[in-house]
């Protein structure tokens, strides 16, 4: 069964533009999911709808076998447990003013999972590779990286199946990114990834299947390999060729 | 002779020192990449050498520009160099323009600077001319639309096309770019390196380029210089560094940046 | 750099304490014809005493207690309603929103003095109440506006997104993430409005809409002193001296509480202690 089933699905603000043109996709277990594009692309858009935060205004979205009802409040807590975010800027994902341990066992509480509090956070610590002590600090007392470990610590509470992370490394530095992404590609042994980004490169890391988004709308969609090496849309063409490349190591360097 | 040299450039924040004795030098027509991760210094060694450091910040050390020592200088007598030798470009263009002034009347002050350091008397007609021009220059179809708009009336990838055709059109003879293209979208990003790169290159200008962006420095710069915690730890063309780093800091960059390009050829 | 806080803390200590003390010790009954009429200060009466033989210190004291108790009166009313009118209308549809925000406009440019005039009719005469209440009402639509700022600016931060991710309500999210980190900017606002809030009580009462008598407030001695001002100076001084000494007080108290954050901001730099190894080169 597939995780995520979007059919023709829109989204227009209120009184305001379409931002989202008959979108349609599908997440499959084990798959992870690129979502490629720029600025104006729609692509947080289609991330905020995945996670309930808004509903389409036209088309299905259907999560976990059944069509995601975000007025419904029993729907949308088993919705939590099934898909979390993890967001672009680790300075404010976290509350400056919530120390670690609280801020982890908050989504334990609210969401009424099982198990002890407390070893959840240990064992979500562990695997975002933090000491265990961090749950007495404020974010403060961390670097970017080091907080966005934290923030998707906090997605991993919930042992979602799907993760959702918008632009997850692109305010990171170069080699705190390179970790991170390391991160995300051992988790999603375990889960299903889906990640919204407008670096390829990146999206090309961890995600098997890729759909690219232009103005709102899917100009092309399939496996990360083919669409790399034989791009269809002028659009995606035009993304590769603007990529800046390092120069060719010489032979004898590597 | 250089056009800028910077001999043990320190930069200190109270007794706290940020930049630990950078010396370099640029001479005309010569491009330099700055690179280095957040708290490298990069930015702080750039805005020392325009004497724009944040309150609080005191710079050490010498920054020859054009002969003239720019670090302990009193500000009014930075203020004529700033423009005239070396312009800066920052990474936030909505933060660099005006946002409660027409783009016209902001590109019309570095033109009548220009024309009056130059002695030229220069007319309405002149200085519309001068800012068609440059809109022109900088690939901005429909100059004349654009201006009578306000800075947030156009996309971030044209507020920076104006801020270079700002830069430049004081007339420097070096161009500082401080991470000019990070907050662009990639297809921009590209179209503003190009842009930058056939500007420069006309001008015969000097350009430092600063970035956190390895594959963005090599497109632009002859010469890098990796920052690490206030410290230059690697010098030399950019091809030699980027294919055959010799310091382990820039071989642990290297290897990273080679490492996310890598998922290009062999996808996950 | 924590010098303006001290100064706050001992001259607000100061008035506090004299406040506190007027509840069990007075050198004189506020009523009390203790000495000569506009006596010049004497051991027996420091600030000397008003026309009609009444020690000046006594009355200052108890203006004292008067003034921190409509400061602290009107600042807990003004906060309470204005931080629960700032929170909701940051909340509210965008129609609603701009309708509570040009209500609040209008109330914070209504004069404090004229609606303490609509209090006062309102109710049966003027009293410690009525000044309380007229005050914190004013102050109330400047902490609402205020506050409606800064909920909406904490609304846009990706940690609310993340709460509600996390399944909590609204109301929680109120509470656990949306007070607490707008707390010390309101906090630096009401200091601020404790100090107007007494000098509004100082004009009120002057102009004869503040405490009755004989528990006058400062306001209400400084009229009182105002036509023998040459006769016996102090009448005006003492309770000048102490409104003053209170306003200042609170006013450094609340600069350096917004210094005291401010450095608090500052510290966003990664401890030296958690360098985990996640920097430096790459193996």
């Amino acid at each position: 069964m597939s995780l995520f089933v979007l059919k023709e699905v829109s989204y227009a603000y209120p009184r305001g533009d379409t931002v989202l043109h008959d979108v349609s996709l599908s997440l499959e277990a084990g798959q992870n999911l690129g979502i490629l594009g720029e600025s104006g692309s729609g692509k947080s858009t289609l991330l905020r709808l995945m996670l309930g935060l808004a509903a389409p205004s036209a088309g299905v979205l259907t999560a976990d076998g059944t069509p995601l009802d975000i007025q419904s409040r029993a729907r949308m807590q088993a919705h939590r447990r099934f898909a979390q975010p993890v967001f672009q800027d680790p300075y404010t994902s976290l509350d400056p003013r919530m120390r670690i341990g609280r801020a982890l066992a908050e989504p334990h509480a609210a969401l009424g999972l099982p198990g002890d509090a407390q070893a959840e956070i240990a064992r979500v610590l562990a695997a975002v590779n933090l000491p265990q002590d961090s749950t007495r600090r404020l974010p403060r007392a961390f670097s970017g990286g080091q907080r966005q470990r934290i923030a998707i610590a906090r997605a991993l509470i919930a042992r979602p199946r799907v993760l959702l992370a918008d632009e997850p490394v692109s305010a990171l530095d170069l080699s705190t990114r390179v970790r991170v992404i390391d991160l995300l590609a051992d988790l999603s042994r375990e889960l299903t990834l889906v990640l919204v980004s407008h670096d390829i490169a990146i999206v090309a890391a961890l995600c098997p299947r890729l759909i690219v988004l232009q103005h709102g709308r899917v100009v092309e969609a399939g496996a990360t390999r083919q669409i790399l090496q034989n791009p269809q849309h002028p659009y995606t063409r035009m993304l590769l060729a603007s990529l800046p490349r390092l120069p060719e190591p010489k032979e004898t360097a590597r | 002779m250089s056009l800028l040299t910077v001999t043990d450039l320190t930069v200190s924040a109270g007794p706290r020192e940020l930049v630990h004795g950078v010396s370099f030098d640029l001479g005309p027509g010569e491009r330099l990449g700055l690179v280095g991760e957040s708290g490298s210094g990069k930015s702080l060694t750039a805005m020392a050498i325009v004497g724009l450091l944040a309150p609080g910040l005191t710079a050490g050390g010498s920054v020859l520009l054009d002969g003239q020592q720019m670090v302990g200088q009193p500000d009014r007598d930075l203020v004529p160099l700033r423009g005239a030798v070396a312009a800066v470009v920052f990474q936030d263009s909505r933060a660099a323009l005006d946002p409660l002034m027409r783009l016209g009347d902001q590109l019309a002050a570095p033109i009548r600077r220009r024309a009056a350091r130059e002695g030229r008397a220069l007319s309405a007609a002149d200085l519309r001319a001068e800012q068609i021009r440059w809109l022109d220059r900088v690939a901005i179809p429909e100059p004349e639309r654009i201006l009578k708009s306000w800075p947030y009336e156009v996309s971030g990838g044209q507020r920076q096309r104006i801020a270079i055709a700002m830069a430049l059109a004081c007339g420097p003879r070096l161009l500082i770019a401080d991470e000019p293209t990070t907050a662009l979208d990639v297809s921009t990003q590209a179209e503003v390196l190009d842009l930058l790169d056939s500007l420069v290159r006309d001008a015969g200008l000097s350009l430092l380029f600063i970035s956190h962006d390895l594959p963005v420095v090599s497109r632009v710069a002859d010469r890098v210089i990796v920052m690490r915690q206030g410290r230059a730890v690697e010098e030399g063309a950019t091809a030699r560094v980027f294919t055959d780093p010799q310091n382990p800091y820039t071989q642990g960059l290297v290897a990273a940046a080679r490492r996310l390009e890598s998922a290009l050829e062999t996808p996950a | 750099m924590k010098r303006n806080l001290w100064i706050g803390i001992v001259l607000v200590g100061l008035n506090a304490a004299v406040a506190l003390l007027t509840l069990v010790w007075l050198p004189y009954g506020p009523a009390e014809m203790a000495g000569g009429r506009l006596s010049p200060p004497s051991w027996a009466h420091p600030a000397g005493t008003d026309r009609l033989g009444r020690d000046y210190l006594t009355q200052v004291m108890i203006g004292a207690r008067i003034a921190m108790t409509v400061g602290i009166g009107a600042t807990l009313l003004g906060g309470l309603i204005g931080t629960t009118l700032g929170v909701l209308a940051a909340f509210a549809r965008r129609g609603l929103d701009d309708a509570l925000a040009a209500t609040l406009d209008i109330l914070i440019a209504f004069p404090t003095l004229l609606l303490a005039m609509l209090v006062v009719a309102a109710s049966d005469g003027a009293s410690l109440w009525t000044a309380i209440l007229a005050i914190g009402l004013a102050m109330s639509a400047i902490i609402a506006r205020l506050v409606r700022i800064l909920t909406k600016r904490v609304l846009t931060q990706d940690y609310i997104t993340a709460a509600r991710c996390s399944g909590l309500g609204w109301g929680r999210i109120t509470f656990a993430h949306i007070l607490p980190n707008i707390f010390p900017t309101i906090l630096v606002a009401l200091a601020l409005q404790f100090g107007l809030a007494v000098i509004a009580e100082a004009s009120l009462s002057y102009l004869g809409l503040g405490t009755p008598p004989p528990n006058a407030s400062w306001g209400q001695l400084l009229q009182q002193a105002q036509s023998t001002v040459f006769r016996a100076p102090m009448g005006v001084i003492a309770p000048g001296l102490a409104l003053v000494s209170l306003v200042l007080g609170i006013n450094f108290l609340a600069d350096g509480l917004r210094d005291l954050i401010d450095s608090d901001g500052e510290a966003l730099t990664p401890d030296e202690d958690l360098e985990l190894g996640v920097k430096g080169p790459l193996p």
